[in-house]
C-alpha cells in the first residue's frame, strides 16, 4: 500500500457531476453460472484455454504466475478513456521494461514472442532477472515449468513451419 | 547486522536431509545449490556482496501438519536451525530469506488447501501455502461474496502476510482479523488457541480469546511455533464502494484536515483512510526536465527547516499543486455511502477553501474490465500488476522498506518527516536524498497511527548500497528515540529494529529471550527473527 490510495481516483463510474447520488443498479446483475475459473495475476480469472495438451495446461501456468507482469498493455472498452490511463495502469512491469529494452524488434507482451527457447522460458523461471524473483519448485513445479514453455515456444514452431 | 551459519556439522546435516526425506519424499528436500538458489532473497540489500548475503543449507517442503512435526522434531534431534515461510514472498522485508545464514528453510507452499469458507460467519480457514491469487478463484468458482484482503502483490498468502503484520486495501491490518490459530510448537507438539483449545473447538473461528492470555500475537513476526492453519473474519462484498479525497493548498490545513479524517474513522463511517502531500512530493517524469515548481519544491524540502507554512502555500497557489491532501474508504449499502459521503462533504466543509471530491465509486458486482489491473487489489482482486510502478525508478535489484510508524495526526506527520530530512541532509549524500525528503503517502491502516514505507532502492554499486544501509541505521536510531519505531523490517535490520525497543533495559526483549528459551530449549526455530536469538547463538551475536 506505497502508492496513493488517491491514484485510485480515475474510476468516477456512476457519479453524478455535482453530488453523491449514485443512481440506481447498472443493468444486469445476475452472477454468471459457475464454470471452472483458473488463476490469473492480472486480477480476475481466466478460463481454458482451448489449445491442446501441454500448451493448454502451459497457458494456465502463464495465467497464474507471468501474466501480471508480463500481459500485453490494459485497455478499457473506451479507447478515449485509455488514454488517459497511467503507465502503470496501462504496462505492467515486465512489459514495459521488456517493451524499453528490445523497442519494438520483439513485441514485449512474451505471449506474442515467436523467438522464445525452451531454455530461456526455463532459465529465466528459475534465475528471475532484475526485480523478477526466481520461482521455486513448490510454486511452479518442474511438470508446469515444462508445460509453460510449451505455451510460450508455441508461435516459435508455427513460425518456423511458416518459413 | 548479518549474521554467519551457527557450527553445524555437515554430518549432522546430511543426517538430519535424509531423515526430511524420509517424511516428505526425496522431491520435497532441496539440497543442491541450484535449488538452494531458489530461496536466496531476490531483494537482497547485499546485492552485490555475496559474501553477506544469507544463504539457506537446504529447504525441505512438507505437505501436512504431521509432516511439519517431524521436521521439528528431526531438527531438534540434530540442533538443525529452521526457517519457516508460507509463501515467501515477503519482498522488501527479506524474501524468502531467513534471519540467520545456515537454516533450512521450511516451505509450507504445499499445504495449499481452503479448509473452510463459512458463508454463514463469514469466515476462512486456509493452511499457509493458499496465496491471494489462489484464494481468490475459490472464492469465485464458488460464488463466495467475500473479498480477498490482499496487499499489493497477490502472490503472497493470508497467513505469512498477517504473521508478519501486513496491510490490505480491504481489511487494512490483516492481522487484526485473525481469529483461532494452529501451531506446530518447537517441541513438535500441536497448540490450538483460543476456542480451539476446547475439545469440540466449536467456535474456534467464532471468538478469538477463549480463555487466558491471549496468545495469538506471539505467533506473529516471531519465532515461537510454525503455524500451520490460520482463521479470518472476511469482508463481504459491499453494494457501494467509494473513495474521496479533500486538497486543500495551505500546508497549516493538514491539521484539520487529518483531525476531520480520523474522527470518522473514530465514529467507524471509514475503514481506511490516509494523508498526502502531492507538492511535497515532487516529482518529474522519467527523462524529462522538472517543472520548476517541482524544483522549487524540491529546494524548500533540502532547506534544513523544510520551508515555512508561507513559502509552501505560494508555490500551492503558483503551481495549482495540492499540498494537503486527505482521504477516506467508504463500502456498504449504497444508501449508507451516499449518506457517508454527504456527512464527509459536510465535515470538510468546515475548513475554509477545501475542496471535497468523490474521486471512485464502484457498484457491486464490478464489471472487472472497467479496472485498470493495477487497481484491483483495493477492490479484493489480487494482481501482480502493482509491480509496474517499479518501472518509475530504477529497481532492477529491488528494494527495502524502512517503515516507522508515527501517530495519526499532522503534528507527528510534520515531526517525522522533520526528523527525517535532518538525518538525511546530515548523513546522506545529495545523490540519496531525494526519496526521503519528499513526503510519501501516510496510510492509516490502523485506526490511530500512520505508516510510511519508503522504499530504498539497492543497486549494482557496493559502496552505494552499504551508505544506505548505514543511512537506514541512522534513521532507524533517530526515529526510535523520539518514539518512532519500525512496524516490520527487513530480516537484515530485525536485531537493530528491535534494539530500539529498550524500554526497562530491553524488559520486552528479555521477556521474549526467556520464552524462546523456555519453549525452544535448542533454538531451532528461525534463530534471530525480530530479534530474538536463542540462548546458544545470544553471546555470538551480541
Ligand atoms: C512492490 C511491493 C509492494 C508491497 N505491498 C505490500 C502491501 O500492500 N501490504 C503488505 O503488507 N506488504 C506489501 N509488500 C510486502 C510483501 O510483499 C507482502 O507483505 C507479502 O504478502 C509477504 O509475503 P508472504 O505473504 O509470502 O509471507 P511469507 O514470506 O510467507 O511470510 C512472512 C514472514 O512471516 C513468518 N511466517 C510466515 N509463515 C509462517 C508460518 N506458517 N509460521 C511461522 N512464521 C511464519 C516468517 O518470518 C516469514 O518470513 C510489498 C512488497 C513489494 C515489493
Amino acid at each position: 500500500m506505497r502508492r496513493a490510495i488517491i491514484s485510485a481516483s480515475l474510476l468516477a463510474l456512476g457519479m453524478t457531476s455535482t453530488g453523491i447520488a449514485l443512481g440506481a443498479p447498472a443493468g444486469d446483475t445476475q452472477p454468471e453460472p459457475p464454470q471452472q475459473v483458473f488463476e490469473s495475476s492480472i486480477g480476475g480469472v481466466v478460463t481454458a484455454s482451448p489449445l491442446p495438451g501441454k500448451a493448454g495446461q502451459g497457458y494456465l501456468v502463464y495465467a497464474k504466475w507471468c501474466a501480471g507482469c508480463h500481459a500485453p498493455a490494459f485497455h478499457l472498452a473506451d479507447p478515449a478513456a485509455t488514454d488517459k490511463l497511467s503507465v502503470v495502469s496501462r504496462l505492467p512491469l515486465g512489459t514495459n521494461l521488456l517493451q524499453q529494452r528490445y523497442k519494438g524488434s520483439v513485441p514485449a507482451a512474451l505471449e506474442q514472442r515467436t523467438d522464445l527457447t525452451v531454455g530461456a522460458v526455463q532459465f529465466y523461471v528459475r534465475h528471475g532477472f532484475n526485480a523478477m524473483p526466481a520461482f521455486r519448485k513448490t510454486e511452479i513445479s518442474d511438470a508446469e515449468l515444462e508445460a509453460l514453455s510449451a505455451y510460450l515456444t508455441r508461435n516459435r514452431s508455427v513460425a518456423k513451419s511458416n518459413e | 547486522m548479518v549474521t554467519m551459519p551457527p557450527p553445524i556439522s555437515n554430518s549432522d546435516l546430511a543426517a538430519a536431509l535424509q531423515e526430511f526425506e524420509a517424511v516428505v519424499g526425496k522431491d520435497w528436500v532441496f539440497s543442491s545449490a541450484e535449488d538452494r538458489e531458489l530461496y536466496n532473497d531476490t531483494y537482497t540489500p547485499f546485492a552485490v556482496e555475496p559474501s553477506l548475503q544469507m544463504v539457506v543449507s537446504a529447504a525441505v517442503a512438507p505437505a501436512s501438519v504431521e509432516q511439519v512435526q517431524q521436521v521439528v522434531r528431526i531438527a531438534n534431534k540434530y540442533k538443525i536451525p529452521l526457517y519457516t515461510f508460507s509463501t515467501g514472498r515477503n519482498l522488501g522485508y527479506g524474501g524468502s530469506s531467513p534471519t540467520l545464514s545456515g537454516c533450512v528453510v521450511v516451505d509450507l507452499k504445499r499445504m495449499d488447501s481452503v479448509l473452510e469458507v463459512n458463508e454463514d460467519q463469514g469466515y476462512l480457514v486456509v493452511e499457509p501455502g493458499v496465496n491471494f491469487i489462489e484464494l481468490y478463484r475459490h472464492f469465485e468458482e464458488r460464488g463466495y461474496p467475500f473479498m480477498v484482503a490482499c496487499p499489493e502483490p497477490g502472490w503472497g498468502s493470508p497467513i505469512g502476510n498477517a504473521l508478519d503484520h501486513g496491510v490490505s486495501f480491504v481489511m487494512g491490518d490483516n492481522f487484526a482479523s485473525v481469529r483461532g490459530l494452529e501451531v506446530v510448537l518447537p517441541s513438535g507438539e500441536v497448540l490450538r488457541t483460543g476456542m480451539g483449545a476446547l475439545p469440540t473447538g466449536r467456535l474456534w473461528h467464532a471468538f478469538p480469546y477463549g480463555f487466558g492470555p491471549y496468545v495469538n500475537g506471539l505467533f506473529s513476526q516471531s519465532n515461537f511455533g510454525i503455524v500451520t492453519k490460520m482463521s479470518f473474519s472476511l469482508a463481504r462484498k459491499p453494494e457501494i464502494q467509494a473513495t474521496f479525497s479533500v486538497s486543500s493548498s495551505k500546508s497549516d490545513d493538514l491539521y484539520p484536515l487529518i483531525a476531520t479524517v480520523q474522527a470518522m474513522r473514530d465514529e467507524g463511517l471509514l475503514y481506511l483512510s490516509s494523508a498526502a502531500s502531492p507538492l511535497r512530493s515532487p516529482m518529474a517524469p522519467p527523462g524529462q526536465p522538472a517543472p520548476a515548481h517541482v524544483q522549487r519544491a524540491k529546494a524548500l524540502l533540502s532547506r534544513r527547516d523544510g520551508g515555512s507554512p508561507k513559502e509552501w502555500d505560494e508555490l500551492s497557489r503558483d503551481s495549482g499543486v495540492a499540498l494537503s491532501v486527505v482521504t477516506g474508504n467508504v463500502r456498504g449499502p449504497s444508501r449508507i455511502v451516499e449518506a457517508t459521503l454527504e456527512y464527509a462533504r459536510e465535515q470538510f466543509a468546515k475548513i475554509a477553501g477545501a475542496e471535497f471530491r468523490v474521486d471512485s465509486v464502484q457498484r457491486f458486482p464490478l464489471n472487472i474490465d472497467d479496472i485498470p489491473p493495477d487497481q484491483r487489489p483495493q477492490f479484493g482482486i489480487p494482481s501482480l500488476w502493482p509491480f509496474a510502478s517499479l518501472a518509475m525508478g530504477d529497481t532492477r535489484r529491488g528494494m527495502y522498506f524502512f517503515s516507522p510508524v508515527c501517530a495519526a495526526t499532522a503534528e507527528d506527520l510534520f515531526a517525522i518527516r522533520q526528523t527525517i530530512r535532518e538525518v538525511v541532509l546530515d548523513h546522506a549524500d545529495e545523490s540519496m536524498r531525494d526519496p526521503f525528503l519528499g513526503w510519501i503517502l501516510a496510510n492509516t491502516v490502523y485506526p490511530k497511527a500512520f505508516i510510511s514505507a519508503y522504499p530504498i532502492a539497492i543497486s549494482d554499486d557496493a559502496s552505494t548500497n552499504k551508505k544506505y544501509r548505514e543511512l537506514f541505521t541512522r534513521l532507524v536510531e533517530a526515529c526510535g528515540e523520539k518514539g518512532w519505531g519500525e512496524y516490520r523490517s527487513h530480516v537484515a535490520f530485525q536485531s537493530e529494529v528491535m534494539d530500539q525497543y529498550s524500554f526497562n533495559d530491553h524488559a520486552l526483549r528479555r521477556f521474549l529471550e526467556s520464552m524462546k528459551d523456555a519453549i525452544d530449549p535448542n533454538g531451532i526455530l528461525a534463530p534471530g527473527k525480530s530479534g530474538i536469538w536463542p540462548k546458544r547463538l545470544r553471546e555470538t551475536q551480541s
